[in-house]
């Protein structure tokens, strides 16, 4: 019974939304629409609720970690410390994040320390380009000119120094690029359409975590 | 009665599922389908082989979506990451090592959890405590989570298979720094590359669908796959076709798709 | 042999710590902000499609904008969003902005707002922010279908009242769907464009996004602002410098330094392994 209940029912549940959703697509029938939209949003609000599922989850691992002392313990304690500061600030004034301690910290807190970290893929896009982008193959050799044709295109000074240029790299982009991308497009689309019928005929169970 | 536009699609996605089941049928009573393997999915043994060797953990992240699983782009990806992680977790409680996998979906916790427990209560092997971490459901914290993760484990693989941005390239370069063997795979063509570039072994967009099952080698997924070359098919026809009536001013092609 | 840590002086090419890189990089490019060179730049042609489609719409002309600003990378949207929005407003085209992915995109949005000359745009009239709304693309595809489906502003005020949504009310009365999210163009692509006749796009996309928006340009992506490169050809076009052609000599430092690295490297590891007899 347990098992019918972790596993075929919740696989039943999916494989009736899929069914509704995809006839909503092609069946034009306004109370089919009415109700997949009412699952999107009850999808949203499901995923929502998640959300202390996965605070809960992190929660218990730091604590576990700092009961332990295992190292950088401290870390994990001031991460718990900012998390109730940010709860707390957040649901003072009349609505969500409106008091200005809240607002502060986003402001010269969070997004600064966001930035930096997206800033960061800078320095590693220079370090992998230094030691991958070495010729060892026939396709390397393709990729790394192919690579450097379209560096040089982004290059704003090249298209002002040198614009018989520009049309080369936007050869580029616009034939292999292009054509591969949409390859690439059409055959991951085909590889979902799979995965979506196998959900259907709720053969897809690795979702309810079953493990052959 | 049919959404405008739509018909042609739809004909297409029931060709589709009746083949995909035709197939599953077959397989079922004994024919056989050649799969090729995936080198990526094949050396997942090699990894935790020498996560056992180095007494070190391995770790595992599905990617990022925003909004959690809902996200009709990326939420797909990381589901197949997840599918994939029953396959991760298989090898690494055959050979006793600690998996760490790091979420930025709330929901998927629960969903890690059980297929990690499973696979190693298979195995009969203790469950890794704190296994599953979620880290954030935000971009840039859940990079500087995992990136956290990977400094303070130190883990002999950094297995990353799902959907990407940026991240992709973070994660990748600091496996590199601590030495890790690297498998990943994504859908996402603007990250694909760094991937490409970085790792050992990388699946490639609709690879990522069908890597679970390629090692399995169930009726079902060898029936989707098989299913699923008809649809390639039929994609490749209508391409034809409507190449020919755009440029040969056959309007009854194209109408014919846009009905 | 190359050993990794071998002394000879290819040795330490090959094997160079990633930081001196950074360090050369970092010093360079401020170097280029603190004394621009002046390095001139050429517009491509989805920058300048893109543009020539905006001037093509005559003054009362509608667009939507979907402009989801990321904090974490709100330095490098805010220009490219500034071009667009300035490029509306000179143009008197009505600008009917919503965010639909992000909750702090209404925060960078008033940020952006600020820069912005709106001339004698009147609010409620010549341009509405709808602010942030939840639902992804089942929002979208509901506010396609009516424009007054948030109901309500950023600012509170009830959308049928306001004078702009007698005249929108659907898609199908917008001229213009202009795309500053990120990766989600492809949403606006399928809820916005092509259920509505394949109706005109613009997009702002990152370097990153840009492989998947080829496909789609030149319809019914009509041009393509390619992140910051493509707002400082914009800025040139407008006649009207600014953050992102002051980031150009910058960029194209960086990408100098990138490929003169890859160059050298290739080149002592091919005559490394040319001099150890070994093939490539």
């Amino acid at each position: 019974m347990s098992t019918i209940l972790r596993r075929q029912v919740p696989l039943a549940i999916a494989s009736i939304i899929i069914l509704i959703v995809f006839l909503e697509y092609y069946i034009a029938y306004a109370p089919l629409k009415t109700l997949s939209s009412a699952i999107q949003q009850w999808a949203i609000i499901c995923a929502t609720l998640a959300v202390g599922v996965g605070v809960i989850n992190a929660a218990l691992i730091k604590i576990d970690k700092i009961k332990k002392k295992q190292p950088y313990w401290y870390f994990d304690a001031w991460m718990l410390i900012v998390f109730v500061i940010f709860v707390v600030t957040g649901f003072m004034g009349k609505t969500y994040g409106e008091h200005p301690i809240f607002q502060w910290m986003m402001q010269y807190v969070y997004l600064p320390v966001d930035s930096t970290i997206f800033a960061l893929v800078a320095f590693d896009i220079v370090a992998a380009f230094y030691r991958s982008f070495r010729v060892r193959t026939g396709s390397s050799i393709i990729l790394l000119v192919s690579a450097l044709i379209i560096m040089l295109w982004n290059m704003p000074m090249v298209g002002g120094l040198w614009p018989g240029f520009m049309p080369l790299g936007s050869w580029v982009l616009d034939v292999p690029a292009a054509g591969v991308g949409r390859g690439i497009t059409i055959i991951t689309a085909i590889g979902l359409v799979g995965f979506s019928i196998r959900e259907l005929f709720m053969k897809e169970r690795t979702v309810v975590g079953v493990v052959d | 009665m049919f959404v405008n536009g739509h018909v042609i699609g739809m004909i297409m996605f029931i060709v589709t599922t009746i083949a995909i089941y035709w197939y599953m049928e077959r397989v079922k009573k004994g024919a056989e389908i050649f799969v090729r393997p995936l080198p990526a999915m094949v050396a997942i043994d090699e990894a935790m082989g020498r996560c056992a060797e180095t007494g070190k953990p391995a770790h595992f992240t599905p990617g990022f979506s925003v909004g959690g699983l809902n996200h009709p782009i990326m939420g797909p990806g990381v589901m197949a990451g997840l599918t994939i992680l029953n396959r991760v977790a298989e090898s690494a409680a055959k050979h006793g090592v600690r998996l760490i996998v790091s979420l930025a979906q709330p929901e998927a916790v629960a969903l890690a959890t059980e297929i990690v427990s499973n696979a190693y209560k298979l195995e009969n092997q203790p469950v890794p405590i704190g296994a599953v971490r979620f880290i954030s459901s935000e971009q840039y914290p859940y990079t500087a989570g995992v990136l956290s993760t990977l400094m303070e484990e130190r883990p002999a693989a950094n297995l990353m298979f799902g959907y990407f941005w940026s991240e992709a390239l973070q994660f990748a370069q600091a496996g590199n720094y601590l030495g890790c063997m690297q498998l990943a795979g994504t859908d996402s063509i603007g990250n694909l590359p760094f991937l490409v570039l970085t790792c050992d072994y990388c699946l490639i967009g609709e690879e990522l669908y069908a890597a679970a099952g390629s090692v399995e080698k169930s009726p079902a997924m060898l029936g989707s796959l098989r299913g699923q070359d008809i649809l390639r098919l039929m994609a490749v026809i209508s391409m034809i076709l409507i190449w020919l009536g755009s440029n040969f001013g056959l309007s009854w092609i194209t109408d014919l798709f846009r009905a | 042999m190359i050993h990794k840590d071998g002394k000879g002086f290819s040795n330490k090419i090959l094997n160079l710590d990633p930081r001196i890189l950074w360090v050369i990089l970092i010093v360079g490019f401020v170097y280029t902000l603190l004394s621009p060179l002046g390095l001139p730049i050429k517009i491509d042609k989805y920058t300048l499609d893109y543009y020539n489609f905006i001037e093509s719409l005559p003054p009362g002309s509608i667009a939507v904008v979907q402009c989801d600003i990321e904090s974490a990378s709100y330095s490098a949207q805010l220009p490219i969003a500034q071009d667009l929005f300035q490029h509306l407003f000179n143009k008197k085209i009505k600008v009917i902005q919503i965010a639909l992915h992000r909750a702090d995109s209404q925060v960078n949005f008033e940020r952006l707002m600020k820069t912005i000359d709106k001339g004698d745009a009147v609010y409620g009239e010549d341009w509405v922010n709808i602010g942030f709304v939840e639902g992804k693309e089942t929002a979208m595809a509901a506010f396609a279908a009516d424009l007054t489906w948030p109901q309500k502003d950023a600012y509170g005020n009830l959308l049928e009242n306001l004078p702009l949504f007698k005249e929108a009310k659907t898609m199908n009365d917008i001229d213009l769907i202009c795309s500053s999210a990120g990766d989600y163009w492809l949403s606006n692509l399928r809820q916005w464009s092509t259920p509505y006749g394949q109706k005109p796009m613009v997009v702002n996309s990152g370097g990153a996004q840009l492989p998947d928006v080829y496909p789609y340009y030149p319809t019914p992506v009509k041009g393509i602002m390619n992140g910051i490169i493509g707002a400082a050809q914009y800025e040139k076009l407008q006649q009207r410098p600014g953050l992102a052609l002051a980031l150009q000599d910058g960029l194209s430092f960086v990408g100098a330094f990138l490929i003169v690295i890859i160059v050298i490297t290739n080149i002592v590891q091919i005559s490394t392994r040319y001099k150890e007899g070994k093939k490539l």
